[in-house]
């Protein structure tokens, strides 16, 4: 895939899970008798699988993914979580660790009827080895807009919640289109996404994080990233014309590129890529622009 | 080619890269309007750009890449071991535990001296302890004891670390990681002066140990035969040398391979006079580690390359190149 050349291992990056993985492995989808009920499921990539319904147990090792089952009702069905997963009615599951590289001996033991894990190239072992267990593996890479909204149908149809699914594409895309509109009427604004590092880290043009900010009426000067997110060399930053630096809360910029600019701090849970972008766009388009603030929610 | 014409040579083109870096960078700026900031005109964006980054970054990896090149070639000749590079004593382990506690608990953002001093502090202490361990051993300081201690002790630093990131949040890891590939996208007038402090008088105290050093590469007792005071050499080579490698960890993070790759290649093409091998390989290792970061910024701009990666792919083939058409001593 083209998409994704990062030159560094961002893969270690657990909301910016590495590049996808083609004809990746769908996991053992010929368990089920062709007489129980089942439902045919599509990874990120394209491979199908089909898996045996009402599926009862699920580790979800992406947490975005935790998140939306949660929002379609299905809290009942999730058997594990990851360190990652901070929901309250998550915290007495027992943790298999990371999301990419979980400890597979508690998974395993979990018996999920289904995992979900991240498509890409940075934990092939975790698939291999559940689909040596039988345990079939969804696929997700939430890396933009529209692979959440495609991540949310899919959790979906696992859970037999389509119709929830299909509410919190609506209540996004809703949100989404409101955010455009209140934009609309404002000058564009020029931004870089900055993750903080030396040199920092920044959103590409082909991230959710960007596309918030463009629905927001915001203008990336880095469109020519390559990669999904990739350090970039400060003096490129001190040249272009930025009109805002966004920050997420906690993160370190050099001083001098930050110097005599405007910057807005977004908080951490805005790069969660889950149903609750709707409200990200909102902080985003108010991080953009100022004007907007005590507005709306 | 004689080997004077070669070290002539060798001594020019390094001079003639040495400045490349501040006329090429990840923004074009034509030659004319470099030369008119570097004489006081210029725009201030260009200004900014010139003097407020690439000119700190292009004398940090200066002072950086003679530092380390110096440093690797005073192990090899102390340690007689040809795998000998500026990390060997720990110097990298201690610093990376000392960077990544101060990113686990979330202190750079007080204030952005506290990440290199806490390096600093790591690389410090690491050297302490294999000093105190090599040194323990029995009067005189054991070399093969030194190199084991180093070793094992980089070692246990692996383990801290790995210990630390696989109990923080994903951030952490992030920032840790990128920290250890090294870079010098940080370098500022302070950090500047901070590795010129240190390098510059113990590169010059290890330049002017040259003759007792070039006795020992032979072996101790030979050495001390000759008149040498071999103690006191080796105990101030290994700190001097040690302290260039942990001022500019903690400046830069981890950069690999310059230690390693610029004396042996220097060595092969101009012998093993460390009276003159020393005082070139600063030349050399300088004029590498600039060519090196200004290609990071450009060749896959505006994205940068860790700088680590660089010296590898560049310092490797050509190594192998010359390490084919030679006799290794």
């Amino acid at each position: 895939m083209g998409r994704c050349r990062a030159p560094v291992s961002v893969g270690l990056l657990l909301t910016l899970a590495a590049c996808a993985g083609e004809g990746d492995p769908p996991g053992d989808a010929t368990g089920s008798a062709p007489d129980t009920a089942s439902v045919v499921l599509t990874s990120f990539g394209g491979a199908s699988l089909r898996i045996a319904t009402p599926v009862e147990r699920i580790v979800a090792l992406v947490p975005s993914a935790s998140e939306t089952l949660l929002l379609l009702g299905a809290g009942d069905q999730l058997v594990g979580r990851t360190d990652y997963d901070t929901a309250q009615v998550m915290a007495d599951l027992p943790s298999v660790g990371g999301g990419l590289q979980p400890n597979l001996e508690i998974l395993v033991t979990l018996e999920p009827d289904v995992v979900v894990a991240f498509a890409g190239e940075s934990d092939v072992r975790t698939n291999q080895v559940l689909s040596e267990f039988g345990i079939p593996v969804l696929l997700v890479r939430p890396s933009r807009i529209d692979d959440v909204r495609e991540m949310i149908r899919e959790l979906g149809l696992l859970t037999g919640a389509e119709p929830q699914a299909a509410d919190l594409i609506a209540s996004l895309d809703g949100a989404l289109s409101e955010v455009s509109a209140a934009a609309e009427a404002l000058p564009a604004v020029r931004f870089a996404y900055l993750l903080g590092g030396t040199p920092p880290l920044a959103a590409g043009p082909e991230t959710f994080l960007s596309e918030l900010a463009e629905v927001a009426g915001g203008v990336n000067v880095l469109d020519d990233l390559g990669a999904l997110y990739a350090p970039v060399s400060p003096e490129v930053l001190v040249d272009r014309p930025i009109d805002v630096i966004l920050m997420t809360e906690g993160s370190q910029v050099d001083a001098r590129i930050l110097e005599d600019r405007r910057r807005a701090r977004l908080p951490s849970w805005v790069e969660l890529p889950g149903p609750s972008l709707g409200e990200a766009a909102w902080e985003v388009a108010r991080a953009l622009h100022p004007e907007l603030r005590g507005g709306r929610p | 080619m004689t080997r004077r014409t070669r070290l002539g040579a060798v001594g020019l083109a390094s001079l003639a890269l040495l400045p490349v870096g501040l006329f090429v960078g990840s923004v074009g700026l034509e030659p004319g309007e470099v030369v008119r900031v570097l004489t006081g005109g210029g725009s201030a964006t260009h200004r900014d750009l010139v003097l407020g980054f690439r000119l700190p970054r292009l004398l940090l990896a200066s002072i950086l890449g003679g530092g380390l090149a110096l440093a690797g070639a005073t192990f090899q000749a102390l340690l007689r071991n040809p795998l000998a590079e500026p990390y060997i004593l720990g110097v990298s382990g201690g610093a990376a535990v000392g960077a990544v506690i101060v990113l686990a608990l979330g202190l750079t953002t007080l204030a952005s001296w506290t990440l290199p001093l806490a390096a600093f502090a790591g690389a410090l202490l690491a050297i302490a302890v294999v000093f105190r361990v090599a040194t323990a051993a029995g009067r005189a300081l054991d070399v093969r004891v030194l190199l084991l201690a180093g070793v094992v002790t980089g070692a246990f630093f692996s383990a801290v670390i790995s210990f630390i990131l696989a109990v923080s949040d994903a951030r952490t890891v992030r920032s840790a990681v990128l920290w250890m590939m090294g870079s010098t996208a940080g370098a500022d007038w302070q950090t500047v002066a901070v590795a010129a402090a240190y390098t510059l008088p113990t590169a010059l105290v290890l330049i002017g140990l040259a003759r007792p050093l070039n006795t020992l590469a032979v072996g101790e007792e030979t050495a001390l035969y000759l008149g040498t005071d071999v103690e006191r050499v080796k105990r101030i080579a290994f700190a001097a040398a040690s302290l260039v490698t942990a001022a500019g960890v903690a400046v830069a993070g981890v950069i690999g391979f310059v230690g390693l790759v610029v004396p042996h290649a220097l060595r092969l093409v101009v012998g093993s006079d460390l009276r003159i091998l020393l005082p070139l390989c600063f030349l050399v290792g300088a004029a590498f580690l600039t060519t090196a970061d200004t290609l990071a910024r450009v060749l896959l701009s505006p994205t940068e390359i860790p700088i680590g990666v660089v010296t590898a792919f560049v310092g490797v083939p050509i190594f192998l190149v010359l390490l084919r058409r030679s006799t290794f001593r």
